[in-house]
């Protein structure tokens, strides 16, 4: 008799329950607008490197000076490092300036890669482009990709920072084809 | 004994469907307050090479934004993300990616991480726009395009940056037509040449992308048309359709025109000039400063797209399939259209990257 009344109270709560679960979930349903719910958006390395979570560095370039405070027409020497554990195929610094505020004195191509077929400034767009290429994969001795001098036109200053993401700076490693450049450094440059 | 069992699974099982199905947040976040989303336009029209651009608009409230992090998904066989600018309210645009691969064909997507660096005193509340997306038509039809957005942050006088959830209308919806023509739009036929292309073979035919910018408008427009062009025995290449109708140019000055060739650079090679409605002179785009410059290969990683830009990656692509006489390889990298991909090839690139980087 007993069983009977647990089947019966049984049975009641599986209707409802479902019931509940059905809602539950039609419910949660009915409240997404997004028709592309199932779509999964692929993280690439290089995408999850430049998010807020901080990521393992690979390659690096960054700019070094001995002074970021200058007077109006003074010489500013800075110099273009690429740190990588890797070996590189290849590596392209797109390098962004303000040319209101610096002009571009001198472009040289440093001594980390045996060829630089590119050392290039458009002053009309206030970015260089320098391309430094190891065809031959021969191991990189050095970190110092190329040397800028800026002279201080201008009165208040400016950033010198690297372009990065599809159309930017690369770091092309050897074996793949993959760019390993996972982080930029700029720099200010006060003008007084 | 079997009924008590019976209750006891049917009680549980409702709980325990919550727990593993994972669809339902049986504990949702007490947060800062709510951030609305939106499109401007709330929705978009445009024609099959057509560009026009949409905005990302956000509304914080009373509340000063420091961060967001948003992806956007769309068919990319509809549309095409062109371009992305963060507004100038962001400092620090940490991250503006595209055509990132989603799993589900024909969908990709685009990812931004936006910070404001500035002091508090400098952030801002209320309606604020985060960014501009410029969007190409490819082929008529409708796409999605829908935000999903992560985390966004806003100042916290009390402690820490705190989170705003996400409301508002997050999706919309793009309808690409093909433009109807109207009998009006100008005609043209033009000549142009493959710069360091081989004068000792014929050469196959090429698909070229031709744009059109109309910087009368107050917002410049563009269209695109993919041109098949087929080369005489003196490498001067044609539309393999003599002439060639602009649907969706209007005629009148100040028209720009540019070529970008299947593993070239897109080349500037008309300023500033008039179109007539229907027929225009056969423009000679054969000069060497008019040249389609070899360099940016179509990268088999990226479903041969062609990255706008030649570097290093070019390189590799190119490095990678030197002495190969294979079609695959050679519609990569034979940029001299002599049949093999060869030292020359790599010679030709440095050749052109000496003194261009990017598209026109």
């Amino acid at each position: 008799m007993m069983n009977r009344k647990y089947i019966i109270v049984g049975g009641l709560a599986l209707v409802v329950n479902l019931g509940l679960v059905i809602y539950l979930y039609l419910g949660n349903n009915t409240k997404t607008t997004n028709k592309l719910e199932k779509v999964k958006i692929l993280e690439q390395e290089n995408v999850a490197e430049k998010t807020l979570i901080p990521k393992k560095q690979l390659a690096m370039f960054s700019l070094e000076t001995e002074r970021t405070t200058v007077s109006k027409g003074s010489l500013i020497e800075i110099r273009v490092i690429l740190d990588t554990p890797k070996p590189l195929l290849g590596a392209d610094a797109v390098i962004l300036y303000d040319p209101a505020e610096l002009k571009l004195e001198k472009l040289q191509a440093g001594n980390m890669f045996p060829d630089y077929p590119r050392t290039l400034n458009q002053e009309d767009k206030g970015r260089i482009v320098i391309t430094g290429v190891n065809i031959n994969e021969e191991e990189l001795v050095s970190n110092r990709f190329a040397l800028i001098q800026f002279r201080a036109i201008g009165s208040s200053g400016a950033v010198v920072s690297f372009v990065d993401g599809e159309k930017g700076s690369t770091a092309i490693r050897g074996s793949d084809g993959e760019n390993i450049l996972t982080h930029t450094k700029e720099i200010k440059i006060l003008i007084q | 004994m079997l009924g008590f069992t019976i209750f006891i699974l049917v009680i549980t099982l409702p709980l325990v469907l919550l727990v593993t199905q994972g669809r339902i947040d049986l504990r949702p976040r007490a947060e800062f307050g709510d951030a609305n989303l939106s499109f401007s336009p709330v929705s978009l029209g445009v024609a099959v090479g057509e560009e026009k651009l949409i905005s990302i608009v956000i509304d914080t409230g009373d509340k000063l934004l420091s961060g967001i992090d948003v992806s956007l998904i769309y068919d990319a066989d509809v549309i095409e993300v062109v371009d992305i600018t963060a507004t100038d309210y962001f400092d620090t645009p940490l991250l503006v990616e595209t055509n990132i691969a989603t799993n589900t064909e024909p969908y990709s997507a685009v990812k931004l991480v936006l910070v404001r660096k500035t002091g508090t005193s400098q952030l801002e509340s209320g309606e604020l726009a985060l960014a501009s997306i410029k969007i190409r038509g490819k082929q008529s039809g409708s796409s999605p395009l829908v935000m999903r957005p992560g985390e966004i942050v806003a100042y916290n006088p009390d402690g820490d940056d705190s989170l705003l959830s996400a409301l508002g209308d997050l999706e919309t919806l793009i309808d690409v037509d093909n433009g109807s023509p109207t009998g009006n739009e100008p005609v043209i036929s033009f000549r142009t040449k493959l710069a360091y292309a081989s004068s000792e073979r014929n050469l196959p035919d090429v698909t070229t992308v031709l744009t059109v910018i109309d910087s009368l408008q107050d917002n410049p427009t563009q269209k695109q048309f993919e041109i098949v062009l087929q080369a005489d025995k003196d490498q001067i290449y044609r539309p393999l359709r003599l002439t060639k109708e602009l649907v969706g140019v209007a005629p009148g000055n100040s028209k720009t025109i540019l070529v970008k060739g299947p593993k070239h650079l897109r080349k500037k090679v008309a300023e500033q000039i008039a179109l007539k409605p229907g027929g225009n002179p056969d423009f000679d785009w054969t000069a060497v400063s008019k040249q389609l410059p070899p360099g940016d290969l179509p990268d088999p990683d990226l479903d041969y797209r062609q990255d706008g830009v030649i570097n290093a990656r070019d390189i590799y692509l190119l490095k990678a399939r030197i002495g190969s006489r294979k079609a695959g390889d050679t519609a990569i990298a034979d940029l001299n259209y002599d049949g093999a991909v060869l030292a020359n090839d790599l010679d030709i690139l440095f050749r052109t990257i000496s003194t261009q980087y990017d598209d026109e």
